[in-house]
């Protein structure tokens, strides 16, 4: 999990921890890239703004790096205007924040199932 | 009638007609010394004249003695006024010279009083007749007395005195001066010299004649009268001249009223000794006056508004103490309903020596302009609420973003909360750091709205003391998802000692907020590395402080620098055009001025300059 706002990374982290799921957080994409060079990423979910390596920079990395991994974008932004529907069509999944958490937790389950 | 009859009343009655007018002057005005010997020495002359003619018709010695003894009174009286006159007309002589024929004088007369019958003769014998006009006369007969010498000392004296004095008088060389020595000076020299001589003849016996000091004298005085007529015709010339240019002083005081009153300048002056006031017909008007009332410090304070009463009172009384001036702004209630503004300049008067006389000043009715300021400022911050709202529009992305994070965080927290509990795993540390996490986040988003209605509130306008960095750093704040989106940095130079400045805090952030989004506007196509915004603060001198706002774009047109300003004006599809309009207008409300330029380097530089707030910064 990447994003730059702790409080966000802090409660998406315990949200996942509560479903069972074990999560690892990251507030920015360099970290996230580092650790994804090396160890196995089933599911990576993706803040879009980020200062310095934006989501969608990180995601095309992690693509390059890993393609395996399953990859949620998320973003706070609901004025990405002709760049949504690009990114909503390119991505896995996709959530707009504030999102449900049930509906999010099963994306993120049905991603591991479908991975394992 | 006999000719000495007629000619001898005739002298009385000219000298007695010459006496009157300046007696008229002397007790109508201030009483002038010259004309009061003047009109002593022609009633003296008068009084010889009887006495000469008392004596002519005289029938016994004793009688005739006696006569000749009452006339040496108007003589002495003659001989102090003709000495104090040409003393004071010609402002010179030789007071010593005077006094000493005065006081000469003064013993022959006593001597005349104490030795019978008088100062000429030591006995009167007897009467001589004589043929004199073509009637008969009496003349006295006897032993002439010694002191009679004395009375010829004294006229000799007053001659030498008066010789002197005009002599004196010729050489200052004026025309006026030269003219008095000449007719004065000239005709007392001549007839006293003839009427002692006459005398002195008719005491040898050379001459058989009656006495005959009056004529002579009756020269010197018309002679004197003539001057003081001639003085009398320069004073009415004077009076004429006087007029004229009283009259052209009325008339350009009417013409200074009448530009004051088209000015709507009311004019006045204050009396501290006497508080009183003069205050011009405008001036009445304004404060509500009767053209007659009188007016005090008093009447001026009751129509002034409590609000700037003491302000005003303390202002005159400091006008009073210190040569500075004075201008402030106040109300004036009429009544009511009825209050008007106005301007009041003022500053004492003194004289030479520094003492006060009185304060002078005018009094400006600005209550239309204010009016009119009034209404321009409600059109302004109408204006520039419209334009919050919609820079609000332009941000709202960003601020929904800054509001969806913590929303999205206690959403969140919330249900780990549940899911914990619901598999009996909810620690009660656990469930603390969750609640502590979402309240923390509500905040946060209390936080976003409250900036949010600040920022696009109808404010009071409110002046208050602002720091310009920190306003810079909620900005920048605001902002930070839209630079993210946009991947645009924005840099700060913050001077670190940039005094405050008084202004509407939120006006300013507006100014900010427009500046730094046509910035980013700017730099769309730029590569998202070069997309570089730079905000400045920066202290220029003690009076003055400057933000600027850089982007790293291609800049402005150098023939559009300034049509960026107007109304209407735009570069961006979308936009209205009223930005930087209004971002002037703001500035220009706090004193400053609104600029775009090209900056060295590249890229568009907007930047302001605003005044330091005058109360010390703490």
């Amino acid at each position: 999990m990447v994003d730059d706002d702790p409080s966000v990374l802090k409660a998406l982290g315990r949200l996942l921890n509560s479903a069972g799921i074990a999560a690892r957080t990251f507030s920015d994409g360099k970290a996230f890239l580092a650790y994804a060079a090396a160890n196995a990423v089933p599911v990576a979910v993706l803040d879009i703004c980020m200062p310095e390596m934006n989501g969608l920079e990180v995601r095309s990395r992690l693509r390059e790096q890993s393609p395996q991994s399953r990859i949620i974008m998320i973003t706070g932004r609901e004025d990405l205007n002709g760049q949504l529907s690009e990114i909503k069509a390119s991505v896995e999944t996709f959530f707009t924040k504030p999102f449900d958490d049930t509906e999010f937790l099963s994306a993120i389950q049905t991603h591991l199932t479908a991975r394992s | 009638m006999s000719w000495v009859t007629v000619i001898w009343s005739m002298v009385v009655a000219v000298c007695l007609t010459m006496a009157v007018p300046h007696l008229v002057i002397c007790l109508r005005e201030r009483c002038n010394r010259v004309n009061l010997l003047f009109a002593l020495a022609a009633i003296a002359v008068a009084g010889i004249a009887v006495g000469e003619f008392a004596m002519m018709r005289a029938e016994t010695p004793a009688q005739i003695g006696k006569l000749q003894q009452l006339t040496h009174l108007p003589i002495f009286v003659l001989v102090v006024a003709l000495v104090g006159f040409v003393r004071s007309y010609f402002g010179i002589g030789r007071r010593w010279l005077g006094y000493a024929a005065i006081a000469i004088r003064l013993v022959s007369l006593a001597i005349n009083f104490a030795y019978p019958p008088n100062l000429n003769f030591r006995e009167v014998t007897g009467i001589r007749h004589l043929h004199f006009l073509g009637e008969t006369v009496s003349t006295p007969l006897g032993v002439i007395s010694p002191w009679t010498r004395l009375g010829e000392l004294s006229s000799l004296l007053v001659l030498v005195f008066v010789l002197d004095a005009s002599v004196t008088l010729w050489r200052q060389n004026k025309p006026e001066g030269r003219r008095r020595a000449l007719v004065v000076g000239g005709s007392i020299v001549v007839f006293i010299l003839l009427a002692a001589g006459v005398s002195a003849l008719i005491h040898a016996r050379v001459l058989t004649l009656p006495y005959l000091i009056s004529f002579p004298f009756l020269a010197i005085g018309m002679a004197m009268a003539f001057e003081l007529g001639y003085d009398l015709f320069r004073a009415a010339q004077l009076a004429e001249r006087l007029q004229v240019s009283e009259a052209a002083v009325r008339e350009r005081e009417a013409r200074i009223s009448l530009a004051a009153e088209s000015a709507n300048l009311a004019l006045w002056v204050y009396d501290p000794q006497e508080d009183v006031t003069w205050l011009s017909d405008k001036g009445r008007e304004i404060f509500g006056f009767t053209p007659n009332e009188r007016l005090s410090a008093d009447s001026f304070r009751s129509r002034i508004h409590p609000d700037e009463r003491d302000l005003v009172m303390s202002a005159f009384q400091g006008a009073q103490t210190s040569p500075d001036g004075f201008e402030l702004e106040h109300r004036v209630v009429r009544s009511e309903q009825d209050t008007r503004w106005v301007i009041v300049r003022g500053r004492s008067l003194r004289d030479e020596a520094g003492k006060l006389l009185e304060l002078i000043g005018v009094t400006i009715d600005i209550t239309a302009q204010k009016k009119a300021d009034l209404e321009n400022q409600t059109h302004r911050q109408e204006m520039a609420h419209l334009s919050r709202v919609a820079v609000m529009g332009e941000m709202a992305g960003s601020l929904a973003h800054e509001l969806n994070q913590p929303l999205l965080a206690i959403a969140s927290n919330a249900s780990s909360a549940r899911r914990f509990l619901e598999r009996g795993e909810l620690e009660r540390g656990l469930l603390l750091e969750l609640l502590q996490d979402i309240s923390a986040d509500s905040q946060r988003a209390g936080e976003v709205i409250r900036s949010v209605r600040g920022f696009v509130r109808k404010g009071d306008g409110r002046s208050e003391l602002i720091d310009l960095n920190e306003t810079v750093a909620n900005v920048a704040r605001l902002m930070r998802s839209d630079l993210l989106m946009r991947e645009s940095m924005v840099l700060t130079e913050l001077d670190p000692k940039l005094p405050m400045i008084e202004g509407i805090a939120v006006h300013i952030q507006q100014v900010l907020l427009n500046l730094i989004l046509n910035a980013l506007d700017a730099m769309q196509t730029l590569p998202a590395t070069k997309r570089r915004v730079t905000i400045t603060t920066r202290t220029v001198n003690e009076t003055k402080i400057e933000v600027s706002v850089r982007d790293s774009g291609t800049g402005l047109p150098a023939d559009k620098l300034e049509k960026i300003f107007e109304h209407f004006y735009s570069t961006k599809r979308e936009g209205m055009g009223m930005g930087l309009t209004i971002a002037r207008s703001i500035i220009a409300a706090h004193g400053g001025m609104l600029e775009a330029e090209n900056a060295e380097g590249g890229g568009a530089r907007f930047f302001f300059r605003i005044p330091v707030a005058q109360e010390k910064n703490s």
